[in-house]
């Protein structure tokens, strides 16, 4: 059932000095042609990092490196929604060039959307069909992240449906949710495994309610724009709820030091190919 | 001729360290010595020829950085002739239920927006509301001809209160200008403002994501820096630059490369040399040249994690970093 599970012909990175790779082999035929692969895998990361639906230029993304306090980035790899606002999907030279750099991600499935919540792409108030829909959409997610290069079936690389905010007063189609995000999950699990997670309005989308899906997201992404970094600190989850390296929390919304607006996030959970634990943000 | 600052190399580095073993290289300020006076000397070639030597050693000759790469005001404003509107389909992003809207400069020369329009609705009850911009009141956008920008404006897309089938649906009547003038919306939709007014959901010029295919900036960097760096010590690392394009570069004039460590509070410390490419020339289709460096942490610095980068001084300058952690 999973595209691409013969796998890419790629040439594989060497890791040379940590999370720095080292581009071993390339051939003529400029960018695009270019033999190259984005490693698979993730690590935990506890720095500030960011997102935004504009994919920025690679200088733009060498000037924030350096200027900026930021130690990765939220990209949108693709979906039905993301798309629909103007979000620009990333290229594998445009992944491996800003890894390069220094970067680590967290990729973004901006897809189907709850029903009944404002939104025009939604998946189904039934919650078998939408389990089923959880399935697909994981699977075009997966399909992402091949394009996008990933080596070795991007086993174990971080993987992130965003739910946008839903909920409100009687709001009838939880369990249609939770079947989504359950089939989103399961097919992930599937090998080779990627590391599912959800993105969404902390309280909005009633990421709590998430702990009773099966399986259970491997970490959340919550946004609360309170201006708080603290992972700890996301509304409408209980403290004792993804509680090992499984949290992100997206706190502000601002004008980062390029003059460009981005979501600023805090990471106590994994990013990819790998983290970097050395800090808090 | 000693500076007496201690050299180390990486501790922490796999099997492909290339030359140097791990111990402390009080004899390599001789030799960086050495290097530059060889350099003086004139024995540099040009040319395309495959490099014979694996590293090319580092000099120590200053350079010159270029003006920030942050985008200037240099423009003239984008007025009404200056842009078409074409809109998207409608979306959710951030919890906004926005209506997408892509500014195409049709004009023949460029102009900037120093902020987002300012979308005018019409509701229901016949008053107006004007959309609030948010942090994107600083957001400028700059356009030459033919580029475009995304605008998303929205309202929130539930609430506690939120009913599907009573909308409040508002109608936007004009976009102003930020240098004067409105801008026609005649095919924008509606929006259901019943869970809050109307507000800037996105706003960005819609960058060119391919990399640069020639010259300087379309050059591969590839990195090998320590993971931890002591303060008052001086570091040797590797940079690689590659050629993926089907052309050769032209190194020559040598261009200038920047390195620094940049912390949670910005910038900690930098240095600007040139590059020592003499040697080099034009690199081939395909071709690689490995440079030696040298950074000195300063004594001064602050310690904790760092981010190292390595940028080359041209435009659109590629670049190499990593991670360190700076004790």
């Amino acid at each position: 059932m999973r595209i691409g599970s013969a796998g890419p012909q790629r040439i594989l990175l060497i890791a040379a000095f940590g999370a720095v790779a080292t581009v071993s082999a390339v051939g003529p035929g400029g960018w695009g042609a270019s033999v190259r692969a984005l490693s698979s895998g993730n690590g935990t990361n506890t720095e500030t990092g960011f997102d935004r639906c504009g994919l920025p230029s690679t200088s733009e993304m060498s000037y924030l490196w350096a200027n900026s306090p930021y130690w990765w980035y939220g990209v949108y790899i693709g979906g039905v929604t993301g798309q629909a606002v103007g979000c620009t999907f990333p290229s594998s030279s445009w992944l491996n060039t800003v890894h390069n750099q220094g970067w680590n991600f967290e990729f973004i499935w901006d897809g189907l959307q709850a029903p009944n919540s404002g939104n025009s792409n939604t998946f189904s108030t039934n919650p078998s069909s939408a389990y089923s829909q959880g399935n697909q959409q994981a699977t075009l997610a997966y399909g992402a992240l091949l394009s996008d290069g990933l080596s070795n079936n991007a086993a174990n690389t971080v993987l992130v449906d965003d739910l946008e905010a839903y909920e409100h007063s009687g709001y009838p189609y939880q369990s249609a949710v939770n079947s989504f995000i359950s089939g989103w999950d399961y097919q992930l699990s599937l090998p080779t495994a990627q590391t599912y997670g959800v993105y969404g309005s902390s309280c909005g989308s009633n990421l709590a309610a998430l702990a009773s899906s099966s399986p259970v997201p491997d970490f959340i992404w919550g946004a609360s724009w309170d201006g708080n970094p603290a992972t700890s600190a996301l509304p409408c989850v209980p403290s004792g709820y993804w509680v090992d390296h499984q949290r992100l929390k997206q706190y502000d919304h601002l004008v980062s030091p390029y003059g460009i607006v981005v979501d600023e996030d805090c990471a106590n959970g994994p990013t990819s190919p790998s983290g970097y634990t050395g800090g808090a943000c | 001729m000693l500076t007496g600052k201690e050299i180390v190399m990486n501790a922490t580095a796999p099997s492909r360290r290339r030359v140097l073993g791990l111990r402390r290289m009080t004899w390599f300020v001789p030799l960086v010595a050495l290097a530059v006076v060889l350099s003086a000397c004139g024995g540099a070639t040009k040319g395309s020829a495959p490099l014979q030597s694996p590293e090319i050693p580092w000099v120590a000759t200053p350079g010159h950085a270029l003006q920030s790469q942050v985008a200037q005001s240099a423009s003239a404003p984008c007025g009404p002739a200056d842009l078409s509107v074409s809109p998207g389909p409608p979306a959710e992003i951030n919890g906004i239920r926005v209506e997408n809207l892509r500014l195409t400069n049709v004009s023949a020369t460029a102009c900037e927006l120093t902020s987002p329009p300012t979308v005018t609705w019409a509701l229901p009850s016949g008053a107006t509301a004007a959309t609030s911009l948010g942090a994107y009141a600083q957001a400028m956008v700059a356009l030459a001809p033919g580029e475009s920008a995304t605008f998303d404006v929205g309202a929130p897309a539930t609430c506690a209160s939120y009913n599907p089938a009573a909308p409040n649906l508002a109608s936007p009547t004009s976009a102003t200008l930020p240098g004067g003038g409105t801008l026609a919306l005649a095919n924008a939709a509606q929006l259901d403002l019943q869970c809050g007014l109307p507000q800037v959901a996105e706003f960005f010029a819609d960058a060119t994501t391919s990399p640069p295919t020639s010259g300087e900036a379309a050059l591969q960097v590839a990195i090998e820096a320590p993971s931890s760096m002591s303060v008052g010590t001086t570091y040797q690392y590797i940079v690689t630059l590659t050629n993926p394009t089907t052309t050769g570069i032209n190194l020559l004039p040598c261009p200038s490369y920047t390195e620094g460590l940049t912390g949670t509070s910005g910038i900690l410390n930098s240095a600007t040399y040139v590059l020592n490419c003499q040697s080099v020339g034009q690199l081939a289709p395909g071709a690689s040249a490995t440079f030696q460096m040298m950074y000195l942490v300063p004594a001064t610095l602050s310690t904790g994690p760092a981010k190292f980068w390595w940028v080359i001084q041209v435009t659109d300058g590629p670049s190499g970093g990593s991670v360190v952690q700076v004790s």
